[in-house]
Order: C-alpha cells, then structure tokens, then sequence
C-alpha cells in the first residue's frame, strides 16, 4: 500500500479547481480526416498530424474558457472500451453494436486471456503535456469493471476473474501514467451500478487498478442509480467521485448526506445531454447546493459528463459557463481566506 | 412434438440504415429515399427467415430505435424522456413519460406493417408476419407514471390500446410477438404478476393468434406458472440465459406450445448445436406440446455478423436441414 508522502510536493490550484470530465467535440476537420484515412485516401501522418493539431485545438478552448485542469478531450478515442480493447491483447472485434438511436461502437468479445502489450496511453499524453498550458493535465482511463461489462466473454468462466485481470493491466497503465508526471487520474465505470449484486467486488478491483498510486485519483460514474454504489463509497480506495449533478437537478447531493460521505466530488454543473447553455449563475447556484453537504475544499467543478455528444460551440460555452459561474463562488470564499488547494490524493492506496 | 423456428423481436440494425433514419428525421432525404434503404435491410431479415426455413418472423423492427420506441407510434398520451438504460445492458431508450391517460393514436403502424408485408413477399420468404408490442408489465416498468395512482389501470389502458391496435393490424399481420422482460424481474411485485391474465384479457380476445415472450434473467421462477397462464397460443422462455435453472423449468412445459429461446443474443459465443438439441430432447421428454426454436431476446446487442451466424445454427438443430 503507498501512504500519502507528507513531504511530496504537490501542485496548487484554485479553490474549486475546474475540470473537465474527459471527452471534447472533434474538430469537424478530425472526423473528416478520419474518413479520409479509412478510405485510404490519407496516409497515416497525415492523420496523426489531424489528431495533434485536434488537440491542440482543445487545449486552446480549454484555455480560453478558464479551465484549471484540461484533458486533451479524448480525441484519438473513438469509444472508451473499443480504445483500450484494441490495445490489449486477447480482445476481438465482430462488428457494430448500436447504443442508442444512430450511437454504435465496436463492441469487442473477450476471445482469450487478456494481456498488457505496451502502454495505450504514452503517446497522446506525451503530445498533450508538450502543447498544455498547465502541467495539472488530468488523464481518464476505462476502468477495468466497465471494460468487461461493455464487452462480451468468450473466454473466461466469470466475469469477475476477467475484470481483475483487467485491473491488474489497468494499474499498470495507470502507473506508467504517473512516472510521466500526470498529477490526476480519473477511472471512468459508468457501468458500475448496473448489476447491484455485482458492486461488492467491482468496487475491490477498482481498488486493485488504483493501488500504490500516490496522485489524485478521480472515479467518474454517470447514468447509473447512485444510490447504489454510495454504499461503497468508503470502501473505494478513489480521492473523489466525479458524478453527475446537474440532469438530475442537484437532487443526489442528499446522498452524501445520507451516506456520510467526506471525500471529495467532481460536481456536474452542466448537462451534457442538453443543448441550452447554462448561465454562470445557475452554475454557482449548483456549487452552492453542493457546499451545504461538503467543505468547498472537497469540491472540484466539471460538466455532468464528457461533451462529446455535443457541438463544438456550445461545448465550448459550456465550459465557459462553469469557469464564470466557479468565480462568482471563489469571490465569496476568498473574502473567507480560502482561494487555494493542493492537488493531491487524499486516501491511502 | 412438432418442431419449428422463428426469428424473434429485432434485427441488428446497420449503422448505415441508423444514419439514414436520422438523415430522414431532419428532413435531409426524402421519404422514398429512406423507404429504399429500409426495404434493403429489411429484406435481409426476411431473406435470413426463408434461408432457415422459420414459421414465423417479425420485421426485424429496423424502423423504430427500439421495442419501447415502437409504442410511441401507438399510444396517445406518452412523451418522450430521457435516454434510460434498458434493463442491465448497455442499450438505452427514451422513457415514456406519462402525464394523461392512455389512448390509441392513429397509428402508422399499419402503413409500416403494410410495407413489411410487401417487402417480405418480394423476398419469396413464406414465413408468418408478427408484429412486437412490449406487454403491459414491462411497458409500466420502463414508464416514468405521472397520471396513474395504480400500475393496474395504466396497464389496463394499455392493454386495451394494443387490443385495438392489434386488431387494425388483423389483415396485415399473422401473429403478435408480446413482450414481457420483466415478468421475472427482482423489482416487480408478486400482486401485480397474479394481475396479469386479467391485465392481460383485452390482448388475449383479439382474434389474432398471440405469442407472449420474457427474456433475461428469470429471478423468481415461481412466477413461471404465472406466466404461462397468460392466455396465448405460445410463450417464450429465455432458456439461454437460465440455463442453470433448466432443469427447474422442464417440469412446467407439459401440453405448451413453447418458444424456446435458445440463442443468447447477449453474447457472441456461439452455442453448440449438440447443447441445444440437448435441450430439445428434454422439452420433448416433458410433453411440451410443440416447440419453436428462435433467439431468445432482442438482437440489438450483439453485431449483425454473429446474429446471422447463431440463426443460421438453427438449420442444424435436429440433425440438420428441414
């Protein structure tokens, strides 16, 4: 188990720090590239140069909305299984699996045992952390529950022994991460409250993709029943559940109430599922809510969800939103004397 | 025991088709054009029905996004809600909110039926036409209710919806395929599945002839007798999906016509045929009266390529081709 170093030097952040929770709207000119590049009418730089300048274009929206901690917004992943299937061995793809309405991803069976080849994610973080603004990158990676329950089994004879496997290949990559200077991890198992009966041990292999890892770890959980994993809340070896708050009115705030919770949140302000734009206002209006069940030292602010799904614009002036909103509150905390934090796990693990 | 197929509820549809449904939605191609490529993918589900030789096929409900999609066509009252996961898959509906109490709409359903019909004929596939209907429990349990005070009278009014829209579909359809996916479910209360066959009278006095279907995990399998006292000709059992509860399961089948769901359509292992012809001998061994072997839910969740291939084993259940 690695302890919390007292004399590790972490990074400072605004009170409140504003984040994102992963994914961003591709460039119109990306997915167009992509196309090119299936029909082999682009060559493999050409789409690789796509990609980096996509993320440099991300950075830049990400920068002039004000956000403390960026991603790249996930744009070399088309879906956050098929990514990490793909780069792994014993995964085989058989097709199309639609999601919703025209929403489809490859959804890959699992053919034999799952095996860690190289790391999935040196590259797009190297490039990331060479054209941020900030070194407070956070980097999200498919936890291993989800990855198992978004797949099929062919191969072995339970679920739960393919997603240890799984968290033991996750911890590593997540590992690699961290020696690459990455101070906030964020697991995403939106799939975790799905089979209630399942909870108990999907939450231990959770805890065996984070262990020994001495930065921030986030666990990001959305469409679920929250109800469910609250339960399990101290039992996860996780500094923060990154939930969404706002398309369902603030009302799951009550959990933590109910449950006791004291560890941190990444507060969804904003609906990812909605078109309308959010005013600065309701966004502080929403952390205020949140600051009645939790110490603003313990809240971090970021969309519902990743905004993918979203258009470029209004994605954009989402963030803005949660940027002006978060001042509005900051004021008032400053005149309290709080206006930093430190970027740092708050659990052993 | 006479032994037959069916091809059951929907169809893996294509992303292409998918694209062009949304294309149709926002008033970028025309109907015609959109027609053409649903005709093109329908006519592969009722080609696959003639290649297996099957009694009885649906459409492979290609037009709609989903089962629960399908009764906003046919059903006055509901809106449309949020994108809710459909059961524990990775799959999600839009929830019926329901504000007012239920009518029948003046369904396109029978248009839509109508151009099943004559796609299938094109085909040459000599299979009976089902249309799908979700039942009326599980129409509830995937409703978020505002109107009603108690479940058995909004599934009351929906029964008699789909009664009516049954029997507007009478000279289009051959057989209705109902849905019942929560019938065996951990949330659903006991008093309400004793409900079920009076729910259930509306349905079961249409002239039409009637196959009730559950799938998934079956939670409470002392609900089955409950299920199959639904009036109708044959109920479908998910077999694949409880086969550790087989065993439980024969004993009941005595004198039923059974659908017998024996493609896992949640995972793209492909089944032995020797598993299931092993299954087949002991529904035969419990004095089922007929049985018709199909998949044994939707086939939204796994790709079009192992849909194909898992139908087609069924050509080679009870030693081969017939």
């Amino acid at each position: 188990m690695v302890k919390i170093n007292s004399k590790k030097s972490y990074p400072e952040v605004p009170v409140l720090p504003t984040t994102v929770i992963g994914s961003y709207p591709r460039p119109k000119w990306l997915k167009e590239s992509i196309r090119l590049s299936s029909a082999g009418k682009i060559s493999k730089d050409d789409l690789e140069e796509a990609f980096n300048d996509s993320v440099i274009a991300v950075m830049r929206d990400h920068e002039v909305a004000g956000i403390d901690i960026p991603t790249d917004g996930e744009m070399r992943r088309d879906e956050m299984v098929e990514f990490f299937a793909e780069h792994l061995k014993g995964f085989k793809f058989y097709g199309y699996v639609r999601v919703w309405g025209d929403a489809y991803y490859r959804k890959p069976s699992v053919v034999s045992r799952v095996e860690y080849k190289k790391p999935m994610l040196e590259g797009e973080v190297k490039f990331a952390q060479s054209v941020s603004y900030t070194k407070n990158l956070k980097v999200t990676i498919t936890g291993p529950y989800t990855i198992a329950d978004w797949s099929f089994n062919e191969y072995y004879k339970t679920k739960e022994d393919l997603v240890f496997d799984l968290a033991k290949i996750i911890n590593q990559e997540i590992k690699n991460l961290v020696k690459m200077g990455i101070p906030f991890i964020q697991v995403d198992e939106p799939a975790l409250p799905t089979h209630e009966d399942e909870i108990p041990w999907g939450v231990q292999a959770i805890n065996e993709a984070v262990k020994g890892v001495d930065v921030k770890v986030g666990l990001h959980i959305c469409y679920g029943d929250y109800s469910k994993v609250m339960p399990f809340a101290d039992e996860l070896k996780v500094d923060q559940l990154a939930l969404e708050f706002k398309n369902r009115d603030f009302k799951d705030l009550e959990l933590i109430k109910r449950f006791g919770y004291s560890k941190e949140i990444g507060l969804g302000v904003v609906d990812v599922h909605s078109k309308k734009v959010e005013t600065p206002e309701e966004v502080a209006k929403g952390i205020k809510k949140a600051m009645q069940v939790l110490e603003p030292e313990k809240i971090f602010v970021n969309p519902d969800c990743g905004l993918k799904r979203l258009s470029r614009k209004v994605a954009y002036q989402k963030l803005v939103s949660v940027v002006e909103g978060t001042r509005m509150v900051r004021e008032e905390l400053k005149k309290k004397g709080l206006s930093t934090i430190q970027l740092k796990p708050i659990v052993n693990r | 025991m006479q032994i037959s197929k069916s091809i059951v509820g929907s169809y893996p549809k294509s992303p292409k088709l998918a694209k062009a449904q949304a294309w149709y939605n926002a008033g970028k191609i025309g109907k015609e054009k959109y027609e053409k490529y649903l005709k093109t993918y329908t006519a592969k589900v009722f080609s696959l029905a003639k290649e297996i030789n099957a009694s009885y096929t649906t459409d492979g409900l290609l037009r709609w996004d989903d089962i629960v999609d399908v009764t906003f066509s046919f059903v006055k009252g509901p809106t449309k809600g949020p994108l809710i996961r459909f059961y524990d898959n990775n799959f999600y509906y839009r929830r019926p909110i329901i504000s007012s109490k239920l009518a029948k709409e003046d369904s396109n359903l029978v248009e839509a039926m109508g151009f099943s019909r004559d796609v299938m004929k094109e085909t040459g596939a000599s299979s009976k036409l089902k249309g799908v209907f979700l039942g009326p429990l599980s129409y509830y349990r995937l409703s978020e209710v505002k109107h009603y005070k108690n479940p058995e009278e909004l599934m009351m009014d929906y029964s008699n919806v789909v009664s009516e829209t049954i029997d507007d579909l009478k000279s289009t359809i051959d057989a209705v395929e109902i849905h019942e996916p929560s019938m065996f479910e951990k949330r659903i209360k006991n008093e309400l599945i004793t409900k079920l066959p009076e729910i259930y009278s509306p349905i079961s006095s249409t002239g039409v002839e009637k196959h009730v279907i559950t799938y998934f995990e079956m939670s409470h399998l002392e609900r089955l007798d409950n299920f199959l006292s639904i009036k109708a000709e044959y109920h479908g059992i998910d077999l694949s999906e409880n086969l550790t509860k087989v065993a439980k399961i024969y004993p009941h089948l005595k004198g039923i016509s059974l659908i017998a769901g024996v493609l896992n359509t949640r995972t793209t292992k492909l089944e032995k045929v020797s598993s299931i012809n092993k299954v087949l001998s002991n529904i035969n061994q419990h004095g089922a009266k007929e049985v018709v072997l199909s998949n044994s839910s939707l086939m939204d969740f796994i790709p079009e390529m192992i849909a194909v291939k898992k139908i087609k084993l069924l050509n080679k259940v009870g030693g081969g081709k017939n």
